[in-house]
């Protein structure tokens, strides 16, 4: 019977081999092309399928003389073959990252050498190793036109010496979206309705009192096909219901704080707004809220709570879309002391505005 | 017909006509009102005009006086919510604006073409935002007791950029965020939190990729289709569904509303489009957003990156059992079988 001998391999020995390894990985590094620091290809319009000029960047890696530097766009980007169209600029180059300066790229040429392909090529001359970014532009007019909205774009930057034969080479990532335009004019204008039903007095349904009175309440309806949605504000004349004939005025309760705890008449004496609002709700209207700092203020309880009146502007509600008839409801709520002067003329006016949101 | 009686007519019919003067800004009818463009953007070189139209329309049963004022409007620095305000002490720049009418009569079912022109000095630098107004001209209000007075108006937005070279547009992506961490369907919702820290308005568009492994763009998203702008030093959330699955959770409905639950949510029901099967969502996936800007030169990138999963627990449990319950019935069955013929090998062995 035979047995095979396996014999063990000692520490130093392992050692020795991992040594020899990666000096052999350094060595043949050098041999080989590098990769080229901070490659960036930086396009003036990302939209998709649009004309562009952009901006290349690269830190050379490698100890070499270079001539021409290589610029293979991704797949799907066309590339315009007449190399003369290629002009380059070096003025407005991007800021000094950290720790790196950022110069023009020396000799780099007027126009591309050759274009052919993905590749473009222009005439360089030699980069010093080290912390410095060199970059240029190329133009717009009639050069690269951007592909399809992706993710997913890979392109090369390579700098090469006589023969070519390649120094340097390190891919880049592109991406492009759909569009980066923002129209001002419109084939169907946005529009924006709003109405107030039913004049323009809101009507306690009883005399003020110890217990929460109410007016019956006014509804404002609002359409628009503003994408944006819209948003509605009120402010108070006095902040308060005031009697001229009496000279005398019930405050409105809490203070504006996106919450109706401390205007609660359950609790309190006061003078408040409770605005609800009936959303127009489709499967392709936006919806409406009473978020904080868009009305959550005046989000009552339908009962006894509102929001604290402001003589500035407050928002009441809002909407994040499309709408085909959205309702506010406005009620004013209030409660008085047994000591509240009497009189038959307190008062107050509101004004309600609404906007289609920017 | 003697002269008093004739002077006592004439006095009447003057009266009577005066009532119907009146009764166009009477305010027991609705006021309801429509305007068109919304919001209007105007860029300006400083040292010039620039104008822009404004169409209102009556919508009322009855003729209105309509009478335009100017505000203001900003957006909250912590919410980035719009706030209204009027002009203020130090607003010259409500100054440099003028109506071609500022009061006017607008009949029943009609529009009328304001035009508002911004005289821009040669100081004037960044953006102005303006809220044109309209309101009734006069508010004749015959009060009763117990009675509050409420003033409607309708405004529309205009945002002014008086573009000079040291203007800052710059956006920072203060979050980047979906809703859940793990799905069972779609949608997946993104939010989008952006903070303007220039000095002009912005409106950033983009779209967000979404991948799985080495599935690069296994959809993409559009981020502000609406065009919205963000106000200088403020904020403003973008939300983006991706609801491109199977199945997929959607708004309930009945009788053509969405339907409300009783803590005012939308309630939702998952849909079983068996075409789209192919979509089945699974996985790890990646979002990477990528905004841009224009700064005036060129488009400024704005990215950020979140994963999520989705995990369609119902759906494998269902893929589990349906092949799962009939293997195990059969063999259950077999095994049955294969004991009850044992038993009775026995038996007859016993014979």
């Amino acid at each position: 019977m035979q047995h095979k001998v396996v014999k063990k391999s000692s520490v130093p020995n392992v050692l020795m081999l991992v040594v020899i390894g990666i000096a052999t990985l350094a060595v043949s590094g050098k041999a080989q092309a590098g990769g080229l620091g901070n490659v960036s290809v930086r396009l003036d319009r990302m939209m998709a399928g649009q004309a562009t000029g952009g901006t290349i960047c690269a830190r050379p890696i490698t100890t070499d003389t270079e001539t021409l530097v290589k610029i293979t766009f991704p797949t799907g980007f066309t590339v315009n073959p007449t190399a003369a169209n290629w002009t380059t600029s070096v003025t407005n180059l991007p800021a000094n990252p950290a720790g790196y300066t950022v110069a023009a790229w020396p000799g780099i040429g007027a126009a591309a050498q050759t274009a052919s392909g993905q590749d473009v090529t222009f005439v360089s001359t030699d980069l010093t190793p080290g912390t410095t970014i060199y970059c240029f532009n190329f133009s717009g007019t009639t050069t690269l036109t951007t592909g399809t909205a992706s993710n997913a774009y890979v392109g090369s930057v390579t700098t090469q010496k006589a023969g070519p034969t390649t120094i340097d080479s390190s891919s880049y990532n592109l991406s492009t979206i759909t569009d980066d335009t923002i129209t001002i004019t419109a084939v169907v204008p946005p529009n924006f309705s709003f109405s107030i039903a039913g004049g323009n007095t809101d009507s306690f349904t009883g005399n003020l009192s110890t217990s929460v009175v109410s007016t019956t309440g006014k509804t404002a309806t609002i359409t628009t096909n503003a994408a944006n949605g819209w948003v509605a504000w009120v402010k108070s004349a006095n902040a308060g219901l005031t009697s001229a004939s009496a000279s005398a005025s019930i405050a409105t309760a809490g203070t504006v704080n996106n919450s109706t705890a401390d205007s609660d008449l359950a609790s309190t004496t006061g003078y408040v707004l409770d605005v609800s609002f009936t959303d127009s709700a489709t499967a392709t209207t936006g919806t409406v809220s009473q978020a904080a700092g868009y009305g959550a203020e005046y989000a009552g309880n339908g009962t006894s709570s509102g929001g604290t009146l402001s003589t500035t502007f407050q928002p009441i509600a809002a909407a994040s879309g499309v709408t085909d008839g959205d309702t506010i409801t406005l009620k004013e709520r209030a409660k008085i002391s047994a000591i509240q002067k009497a009189a038959n003329d307190y008062t107050d006016t509101l004004t309600v505005i609404a906007a289609g949101r920017f | 017909m003697s002269f008093k009686k004739t002077i006592a007519l004439i006095a009447i019919t003057v009266l009577l006509s005066f009532g119907e003067t009146t009764s166009a800004q009477t305010t027991a009818t609705d006021l309801r009102l429509t305007s068109s463009p919304l919001p209007i953007n105007l860029k300006v070189i400083p040292g010039t005009t620039v104008s822009a139209n404004i169409k209102v329309k009556n919508d009322g049963i009855s003729a209105e006086n309509i009478r335009i004022t100017l505000m203001k409007f900003k957006a909250d620095s912590a919410t980035g919510a719009p706030n209204l305000s009027e002009r203020q002490a130090g607003d010259d720049y409500f100054d440099w604006v003028t109506f071609s009418e500022d009061k006017f009569v607008l009949p029943v079912n009609e529009w009328k073409t304001i035009t508002a022109t911004f005289n821009v000095p040669a100081s004037a630098s960044f953006g102005y935002y303006y809220a044109v107004v309209f309101t009734r001209a006069q508010e004749n209000v015959t009060q009763s007791e117990k009675q509050t007075i409420l003033v409607g108006g309708m405004a529309t937005l205009v945002l002014l950029e008086a573009q000079v070279p040291n203007a800052k547009r710059e956006i920072q992506v203060t979050d980047f965020s979906v809703d859940k961490s793990m799905f069972e369907f779609l949608p997946a919702t993104f939010s989008i939190k952006l903070k303007n820290t220039g000095n002009v308005h912005l409106a950033p568009r983009g779209n967000i990729f979404i991948s799985k492994s080495d599935q690069k763009d296994v959809a993409i998203l559009e981020v502000n289709p609406n065009k919205g702008s963000i106000l200088p030093d403020s904020p403003r959330t973008f939300e983006e569904s991706w609801s491109d699955g199977f199945p997929y959770y959607i708004d309930k409905q009945a009788d053509g509303k969405v339907v409300i639950d009783g803590n005012g949510k939308t309630e939702q029901e998952l849909k079983w489009n068996f075409a789209e099967a192919s979509k089945l969502r699974w996985g790890k996936y990646t979002a990477k957003m990528l905004l841009v800007y224009d700064d005036g030169k060129r488009d400024v990138p704005v990215e950020a990156e979140v994963s999520f999963w989705i995990m369609p627990w119902r759906v494998i449990i269902y893929a589990v059992l349906i092949p799962l319950i009939p293997a195990l019935s059969v063999y259950f069955f077999m095994k049955w079988r294969m004991k009850k013929a044992m038993n009775r090998g026995k038996k007859n062995k016993k014979k």
